[in-house]
């Protein structure tokens, strides 16, 4: 339903005036343009270069490296990598939804101290995470054996490779990502719109999905987004805990960059898969603006 | 039509006894305002009647069963929030019907309800608005209207009209009433406005300290004040050291008074405190022979409809209201004879701490 005619337009009151506010953007501008602009102007030029087996960043001018995305591998890997991203997220934004309420909800000690915990893990590395996983899901010393030891199982097995472990290694990894998302909206929440759903018969449980979860909604776009996008790059846990069935674009990048010699063609990946990225960047933020109504 | 009896409810947060001890009984029907200075329990008192909060002791029943440990939304229980907790997600229409929808109306008969509703606080067609386009009043009624859909066995208000300027208050305040004559239905009403609950309420319940300091009809709580605190909280009030005379009359300020309303065991020489409203105090030119106290007016306040005056008696002040029309026969007078109305003052118990 599209919003009503009365909504008013309200121009950014943040929106510089004055020539000194101008001036100053100058710095961050350039500062943008040499980190940022830079790179992808470079990425860019060379996805349009001729492969030559005597300089690495190919020559001339083609749309050949375009052409030859239109492979199984290539495609292949990002399927897989979309679909292992909107997985990731939705696993995410699942966990630490519910996270987050519990937490808000907590005394102040209590609260900063799960903060505190989750902001931690941010410390570690994606390889850190990967080999710690490795070791977590290992047949020798993984979990398996904490479950033979607990009679739930009769021996101890591995559980990587495979998708089941990359998924879990990627989740935890975004997992803090979601969180800190979602925590400002959780703990603004209304406390009293849940009570008053329940004075008029809602179970708690069904307060919090018919009322608590559609005023998140922005958090829980804009967290499903960050932690899709943050999946959609993920390097290391396929690479150390996945088979080749397992292999997102970003392994495949590095596979033809590498093994392959072939930047131009590398660097064509890199913009398809941003440009999948920007399409799921924009699909979310139209979700996020349109304010849904039901009657 | 609901009976709601409250015995021996307790609730404490950690060391904080926030309610204690409370027995009420409130008849089907009735408006009940709960009424005490911020903190005093009130809220919390109401928010376990609602089952938002567990009593740390004592009972609640509701026409006879017990529904103490009862969980809210079983309790059919209506109730506006002092932030209104409207759902800014749903539209007015959608806030109206969220209870119906629970209950699965079906949906020809819940755009009727609706509709319904709607008409009922005086607001038709504006189902489809959203909730930030309304202004305070309409939100106001439209919260009225979403606890009230799911025709709840008994209505509750945590000081739903706090946020209203005092005009708009005083309307709502009338349509309230009106309202709640015409559902019949149980009602309770909390505020710290000790104006609020006299024109609103068919009993008052004063409350501090977690305690109940007495329950009765406004008018009962304004004429026959059971402590200090009420005679001081509710309206204002002249509290003035006494004493029981050997006859059973009262001597205040060597005035003697012979009291109708005397609480029970006052025996002869005991210390007790008279409480005396402004308006029951009376006033005549000093000098026509009169056997009451003499003062002067320290301060006038004209405030339309009556005259407030400060006066000072002795070392001692005290507040009085008089017609405009009487205080221009006075206006003149250097010293004015004080006298208080006996049949309306009330002795109340211990000693005057001034």
């Amino acid at each position: 339903m599209s919003a009503p005619a009365t909504r008013m337009q309200r121009a950014n009151p943040h929106a510089p005036r004055s020539v000194l506010a101008v001036g100053l953007l100058i710095l961050p501008a350039l500062a943008l343009a040499s980190a940022l602009v830079t790179p992808l102007v470079l990425l860019v030029r060379t996805s349009f270069a001729r492969r030559d087996p005597a300089i690495y960043e190919g020559t001339g001018f083609s749309i050949e490296p375009y052409v030859q995305l239109v492979q199984p591998l290539i495609l292949n890997s990002v399927v897989f990598s979309l679909g292992l991203a909107l997985a990731v997220a939705s696993i995410a934004v699942a966990i630490s939804t519910p996270a987050a309420y519990c937490i808000a909800r907590l005394g102040k000690r209590s609260q900063t101290a799960w903060l505190i915990g989750i902001l931690s893990t941010l410390a570690l590395s994606e390889v850190l995470i990967a080999f710690a996983w490795q070791v977590l899901l290992s047949r020798r010393a993984g979990i398996s054996n904490v479950a033979v030891w607990l009679g739930f199982m009769d021996e101890p097995v591995s559980l990587a490779p495979g998708l089941g472990a990359v998924i879990a290694c990627v989740v935890y990894f975004v997992l803090p990502f979601s969180f800190m998302t979602l925590y400002p909206g959780v703990s603004r929440l209304d406390r009293a719109h849940m009570e008053a759903a329940r004075t008029m018969g809602a179970h708690p449980l069904r307060a919090f999905v018919g009322v608590a979860l559609p005023n998140l909604r922005r958090s829980l776009v804009t967290a499903f987004g960050i932690t899709t996008v943050l999946t959609l790059g993920a390097f290391v846990p396929p690479l150390v805990l996945g088979g080749p069935p397992n292999w997102t674009v970003g392994v495949v990048i590095t596979e033809v960059a590498i093994s392959g010699q072939n930047l131009p063609l590398a660097s064509a990946i890199a913009i398809l898969l941003m440009l999948v990225a920007i399409g799921i960047v924009a699909g979310l933020g139209r979700l996020a603006a349109d304010r849904g109504r039901r009657a | 039509m609901s009976r709601l009896d409250l015995v021996g409810v307790s609730k404490s947060f950690g060391e904080t006894r926030a309610v204690r001890d409370v027995d009420l009984a409130i008849a089907e029907g009735q408006f009940v305002c709960f009424l005490g200075p911020s903190g005093c329990g009130k809220t919390t008192l109401m928010r376990m009647i609602a089952g938002l909060e567990q009593p740390t002791a004592g009972q609640i029943t509701l026409n006879g069963s017990d529904i103490t440990g009862q969980p809210t939304h079983r309790r059919n229980f209506g109730m506006v929030f002092q932030s209104l907790a409207l759902f800014p997600h749903l539209d007015v229409a959608g806030n109206i019907a969220y209870s119906l929808r629970l209950r699965g109306m079906d949906r020809r008969f819940l755009d009727e309800r609706v509709s319904e509703l709607l008409a009922l606080v005086d607001l038709p067609h504006i189902g489809d608005r959203r909730i930030d386009q309304l202004s305070g009043g309409q939100q106001q009624r439209v919260a009225i209207a979403r606890a009230l859909a799911q025709e709840p066995r008994v209505f509750l208000m945590d000081e739903p009209l706090s946020a209203l300027d005092a005009k708009l208050r005083d309307h709502m305040q009338v349509e309230l009433r009106q309202l709640q004559r015409k559902l019949k239905i149980t009602t309770i009403f909390v505020t710290h406005d000790q104006r609020e609950a006299m024109t609103i309420a068919d009993t008052i319940v004063v409350l501090a300290d977690g305690r109940i300091q007495q329950v009765g009809p406004p008018t009962e709580v304004y004429r026959r004040p059971a402590n200090r605190f009420v005679a001081e909280f509710i309206g204002q009030s002249n509290l003035l050291p006494a004493r029981v005379a050997g006859d059973g009359a009262i001597v205040c300020e060597g005035m003697r008074l012979t009291v109708t309303d005397m609480p029970a065991a006052r025996g002869p020489g005991a210390a007790v405190t008279l409480c005396v409203r402004p308006e029951d105090v009376s006033l005549a030119e000093a000098d026509d022979g009169s056997d009451g106290l003499v003062g002067h007016v320290a301060f006038a306040r004209e405030i339309g409809s009556e005259v407030e005056l400060h006066l000072r008696v002795g070392d001692r002040r005290i507040l009085a209201t008089t017609p405009p029309a009487h205080w221009e026969t006075l206006r003149g007078a250097k010293t004015l004879s004080v006298g208080f109305d006996a049949g309306r003052c009330v002795v109340l118990d211990g000693e005057t701490v001034q």
